[in-house]
């Protein structure tokens, strides 16, 4: 068996183990990336389940709590203190993190979804589609975006709806690019070539081969990006554009802790903590993400690797 | 030798390790080298034999992590190369030791002109008054190494010169100080076989005026043999055999040398379909083949003229017939392989699959036609999917033509294809990544055989692999010509690899056919001056031609023409 | 002329740009809305909407639109009864300034730790930057501020809460908006500088026997420029959107919060001014950044 490369590869003849398996021993070897997923694990269940059991200590008006800074003594749900009108902090974030996630989770897959299928037609198909739209998204891309949601969220008034489309348009340069390299990369290899010249239908190519490499490139991205859409979104519903009364994500809340700064931080502080949080979970998995689907850097997960 | 006497350079007991993913890899495992002023030492090895990693070791260029020396010393005139402070090591590099790499374009820095570069050498070891010195020095050895023009194309910049005049920058680089060592790591093997003899012409020439020591490290054997007084081979990190090359290569030693030496494709050791004479039904007919495209500039669009690729090209393949197209890189051959296999449209030209014309087929037709003509890639690695298991791989074209065999039977189909091209069952499962690139290249043969086509194209099919790996996948196609009737276009650069196999060759340059004929003919009789050149640029040295069959008389042979 | 792509498709991108603004304001039915206060009578709609030729057909109004544009004339101000323009251009300098500083801060800083976290992959600095680049990127840019006012500003009184003047004003704003940059930054110089030392032709350097530095910083450095002046550029289009809300955090007189305040004060004249004024800024970056681009590499010159 002659060796590949320079000692490098010798022949190996373990099968894989089952999908579910690998991902979580791979995800093991990464501390950091555990904690991060574990955390994004209980803010998905605190989203779905969380509201129904704090909903009331998150509405209700307490003159008495006003302001109260971070205790015991009010019992577990003021741990974080309460806010200028004497609700739950805890309870408010709990609830916030709700219409935060939701907006964030609805502009994140509507972008994806149409990123990538207008990237997987300008990719495969090239030629004049492919310039048109990849001219457009330049436009797109070349005006801030949070400009441009101001004016649009201005004019067209800022609702729920306005909000997600909005988000969702200024990201979708974002998956389409990506998806269109890609899929111009994938398209020029070997095999893909090969399976045309076996007659294999553009669907089957598109699906069987060129999706395949794409996919996890694009979850990668969208990890990145749902950090980013939560970031943008607090920062328009910071600046008054977002979400409106009574609604509210942590966005508004960081601002309406903004005016009690010297006098109760904690109004600002764990509502942006929380977001800090969030990102930086879907940034650590990000990162791991790509270090597993890039098969030359994986081996650092498997096994662990022995020095000698 | 009595008389204590220092080589030019000493490596010995060098043992080098990287440490990797699957644990430690002993990449040199104790190796014993001397090279002597004046002489050339050919290291002749296949790939991951060590070979580079030692020379890397002498340059000081080895990466360290992941790599490490573990044992040995390196001496240069007596002094332990090893063991020198940094400051006084890197002196040494560019003056008295240089390095030529193998594939110029990537080893010059894209972003500093040529001239530039060269002059760096004379700055660095403060050999120049000042810059303008440095430029006209370089300027004197861009000449000396045979590039026209130098004065003006000192200012220009790596990708504006060709593969063979990049090498030659890399050789004036090498040559500026006039150092006492040469490394050359594989110098001609990313040009055209052409262009190969002219470098390695000049390295001689260069050698015999300056009497520097001069380490060729190379896989190929012709090449050894042209330019070597000594030769050492390695295998595995260590050096099997080692002495004078004549000696090395008449009367071998090792069992590895023999087996290199009967990779050589040699003209007795042919494998043809045998049946000459016989006139067999055609199959395939292309008729002026022409494939033009347009070289347009700037977004205004005017086209600054047509690039020929392909000009009228014709040849008939008949059943059971190989035929062979042989040509250097921009010759055309590859854009003829993507038109016959309609993976792009003619300007114009006919090709004509049994009386049909291939350009008019559609819908099942088509279909048709790509279940019977199958093509292998010339890239083991790039040709498979790496996400798809082999059978999966293998299956493939059953799952694109539904109707050559029910689902249920596929994994039996699977299991005799690779029974077909010698590998086993249990690698059905496995992934392409864990097989070698000589593997990998039976399973895309697997995958081509198993819509039972009557046509494989071959484009560069074994040109990505190591020589003796080649030899074999040779043997195998032949075997399958035989047992299954098929018919070959192979398509290659290297002409010595074709004669074994093909009964016509058609040699193409620059886009047209310049020869094309029965192989014996084209080989004794060469009527076409570039053919000509491109068999002298092959040629095995007339004292190698003389080897016979390096092996005692009880060792296994090929079979020849006249065998059953 | 192909070598300014980039600018060329900033300047359809204005042009598309201005288009939307144009029929945005259309669209919505009533105009008015847009430029009076809300408590504004029907009576006051329907005299305005006449004094400014809202009620002609859209092409005429297209048309006055286009020369208005020409002329730089967006209309007066409601709330500083000045020229809308005139107080863009006043307030655009500062905004300028500010990010232009972050900006030179933020890309000399990844350049700096970029290299020397490439030098050592996997070692401790190089970790230390991984760590706080990606911190970086996931703060909000507000929360970040709020926190640096309440330790600085607040409790330890000694920067200034908001406003222009000396150094002490520029500490806070100028580093809530590099952070992000910066990490962002940092990461792909160290990752082009790993690429680029790692590569054939630096081997070829160290075998002429060059020194470290001269390795580092006149073979590697110029090869590893080039996509990160990619990212830059495309940064500092986003730069804006992190001025936008420092502006509005520091009470910083420039563009970005010029226009949150023309939103708040409903100034559609303000808010058009700006648009234009921040879109050719955006222009004038893309065409220096295509200039960059073909200076710093020949290939593309000669291509």
């Amino acid at each position: 068996m002659t060796y590949l490369a320079e000692g490098t590869k010798t022949m190996d003849s373990s099968p894989r183990r089952s999908g579910l398996a690998t991902v979580l021993s791979l995800l093991w070897a990464d501390k950091f990336a555990t904690l991060a997923a574990l955390f994004l694990l209980l803010l998905t269940v605190t989203c779905l389940v969380g509201p129904s059991l704090v909903g009331d200590a998150a509405g209700g008006i307490n003159f008495a709590g006003r302001n109260a800074p971070p205790q015991f003594g009010k019992g577990f749900l003021y741990i974080l203190g309460g806010d200028n009108l004497g609700r739950s902090l805890l309870a408010r974030i709990i609830v916030g993190a709700q219409a935060t996630m939701g907006v964030a989770v609805t502009a994140v897959v509507t972008s994806l979804v149409i990123g990538a299928l207008l990237g997987l037609i300008a990719g495969y198909r090239g030629g004049l589609v492919s310039d048109v739209i990849m001219r457009l998204t330049d436009m797109i891309m070349s005006f801030p975006s949070l400009l441009t949601a101001l004016v649009v969220l201005y004019v067209l008034g800022p609702s729920v709806a306005n909000l997600v489309i909005v988000l969702a348009i200024t990201r979708i340069p974002v998956y389409l690019r990506t998806t269109r390299a890609e899929v111009m990369e994938a398209r020029s290899r070997v095999f893909v070539t090969a399976a045309i010249a076996m007659g294999a239908s553009p669907a089957r190519v598109l699906f069987r081969h060129i999706v395949p490499i794409v996919l996890p490139t694009l979850l990668t991205i969208a990890a990145v990006d749902f950090a980013a859409v939560i970031i943008t979104e607090s920062g328009l519903s910071f600046l008054g554009l977002g979400i409106q009364a009574p609604d509210f994500t942590w966005g508004s809340m960081v601002a309406t802790g903004r005016n009690y700064i010297a006098s109760a931080w904690w109004l600002s502080f764990w509502p942006g903590l929380a977001i800090t949080l969030t990102a930086l979970s879907l940034n650590i998995l990000a990162s791991w993400l790509r270090i597993v689907t890039d098969p030359q850097q994986r081996w650092r997960l498997e096994g662990g690797h022995r020095d000698d | 030798m009595t008389e204590p006497h220092t080589p030019l350079l000493a490596i010995e007991g060098l043992k080098v390790q990287f440490s990797g993913p699957r644990g430690v890899v002993r990449a040199v495992d104790g190796i014993n080298l001397t090279v002597e002023r004046g002489e050339t030492l050919a290291i002749l090895g296949e790939s991951g034999s060590g070979k580079s990693v030692s020379a890397s070791v002498v340059m000081n260029i080895l990466d360290m992590p992941p790599g490490r020396i573990t044992a040995g010393s390196v001496r240069f005139e007596g002094r332990d190369l090893l063991a020198m402070p940094p400051a006084e090591r890197r002196k040494i590099n560019g003056s008295e030791i240089a390095i030529i790499f193998q594939d110029p374009l990537a080893h010059l820095n894209p972003v500093y002109s040529v001239g530039w570069q060269i002059a760096e050498v004379f700055r660095i070891h403060g050999r120049a008054r000042d810059a303008a010195d440095a430029r006209e020095k370089a300027i004197a050895l861009m000449e000396r190494v045979g590039i026209t023009n130098a004065r003006s194309r000192a200012d220009q910049y790596p990708h504006q010169f060709s593969g063979g005049q990049r090498q030659r920058v890399m050789i004036a680089m090498a040559l500026a100080l006039s150092p006492k060592l040469i490394i050359a790591d594989e110098p001609t093997t990313a040009l055209d076989v052409t262009v190969q003899r002219q470098i390695l012409d000049l390295l001689k020439d260069l050698q015999r005026e300056m009497g520097m020591g001069l380490i060729l490290i190379t896989h190929d054997l012709a090449v050894a043999g042209l330019m070597a007084d000594r030769v050492a081979i390695i295998k595995d990190g260590t050096i099997v055999e080692s002495g004078g090359i004549r000696e090395a290569f008449t009367a071998p030693k090792a069992a590895y040398t023999r087996q290199l030496l009967e990779a050589i494709p040699h003209v007795e050791r042919t494998r043809r379909s045998g049946e000459e004479g016989e006139l067999r039904p055609p199959l395939l007919v292309a008729r002026d083949l022409t494939k033009e495209y347009q070289l347009s500039r700037g977004l205004v669009g005017s086209s600054a003229g047509t690039l020929r690729a392909v000009d009228r090209v014709g040849f008939t393949l008949r059943e059971k017939q190989t035929l062979g197209i042989v040509g250097e890189s921009g010759s055309g051959k590859s854009t003829v392989a993507r038109l016959l296999m309609r993976l792009t449209e003619p300007s114009s030209g006919s090709v004509h699959y049994r009386d049909r014309n291939l350009f008019l087929l559609r819908g099942a037709e088509l279909l048709a036609f790509r279940r019977d003509v199958q093509m292998v890639f010339q890239d083991p690695y790039g040709s498979l999917n790496p996400k798809m298991t082999v059978a999966e791989i293998i299956a493939e074209p059953l799952a694109i033509h539904r109707d050559i065999l029910p689902r249920a039977q596929w994994r039996d189909r699977v299991r005799e294809l690779l029974g077909l091209v010698g590998l086993k069952p249990e690698h059905a499962e496995r992934y392409p990544h864990q097989f070698s690139g000589g593997q990998r290249q039976r399973i895309a043969i697997a995958r081509a055989l198993a819509s039972e086509p009557r046509i494989i194209i071959c484009d560069e099919a074994v040109s990505a692999l190591d020589v003796s790996i080649q030899a074999q996948i040779i043997t195998l196609l032949a075997d399958l010509r035989d047992k299954l009737d098929l018919s070959y276009i192979f398509i290659t650069h290297d002409l010595p690899v074709v004669r074994s196999f093909a009964d016509e060759i058609m040699v193409m340059k620059a886009g047209a056919v310049v020869e094309h004929g029965r192989t014996d003919d084209l080989f004794l009789r060469p009527r076409d001056d570039y053919t000509r050149k491109l068999l002298s640029a092959g040629e095995i040295p007339a004292w190698m031609q003389r080897i016979e069959t390096v092996g005692h008389p009880g060792a296994p042979r090929a079979e020849t023409r006249n065998a059953p | 002329m192909r070598f300014f792509k980039r600018s060329l498709f900033t300047l359809l991108s204005m042009a598309g740009l201005l288009l939307l603004v144009f029929f945005l304001s259309r669209m919505t039915g009533d105009p008015s809305y847009l430029f009076l206060p809300l408590d504004a009578s029907p009576a006051d709609r329907e005299a305005f909407s006449r004094l400014h030729g809202f009620d002609d057909p859209v092409y005429v109004q297209f048309g006055r639109y286009v020369v208005d544009l020409l002329h730089l004339d967006f209309g007066r101000s409601l709330s500083q009864q000045r020229s809308a323009m005139d107080i863009a251009l006043e307030a655009f300098p500062h905004t300028l300034k500010l990010v232009s500083m972050a900006l030179a801060i933020a890309f000399a800083g990844a350049i700096l730790c970029g290299s020397l976290a490439a030098r050592r992959p996997g070692g401790v600095f190089d970790r230390l930057i991984s760590v706080l680049s990606l911190t970086g990127a996931s703060t909000p840019d507000f929360w970040v501020a709020i926190i640096l006012v309440l330790i600085f500003a607040v409790s330890l009184g000694w920067l200034p809460t908001s406003g222009v003047g000396g150094p002490s004003y520029w500490v806070m704003p100028l580093f809530v908006l590099a952070l992000r940059p910066f990490g962002l930054l940092g990461q792909v110089v160290r990752g082009s500088m790993i690429g680029a030392l790692s590569s054939p032709y630096v081997k070829t350097a160290y075998a002429k026997g060059a020194s470290q530095a001269k390795i580092v910083f006149v073979h590697a450095l110029r090869n590893s420029m080039l996509p990160v002046i990619t990212v830059a550029g495309d940064l500092a289009a986003n730069l804006l959107n992190g001025a936008v809300i420092v502006e509005t955090m520091f009470g910083w007189p420039g563009i970005g919060r010029l226009m949150i305040d023309a939103i708040m004060q409903r100034d559609f004249a303000v808010i058009q001014a700006s648009i234009l004024v921040t879109a050719c800024a955006i222009l004038v970056l893309n065409i220096l950044l295509d200039i960059a681009y073909v200076v710093l590499d020949p290939r593309v010159r000669h291509a």
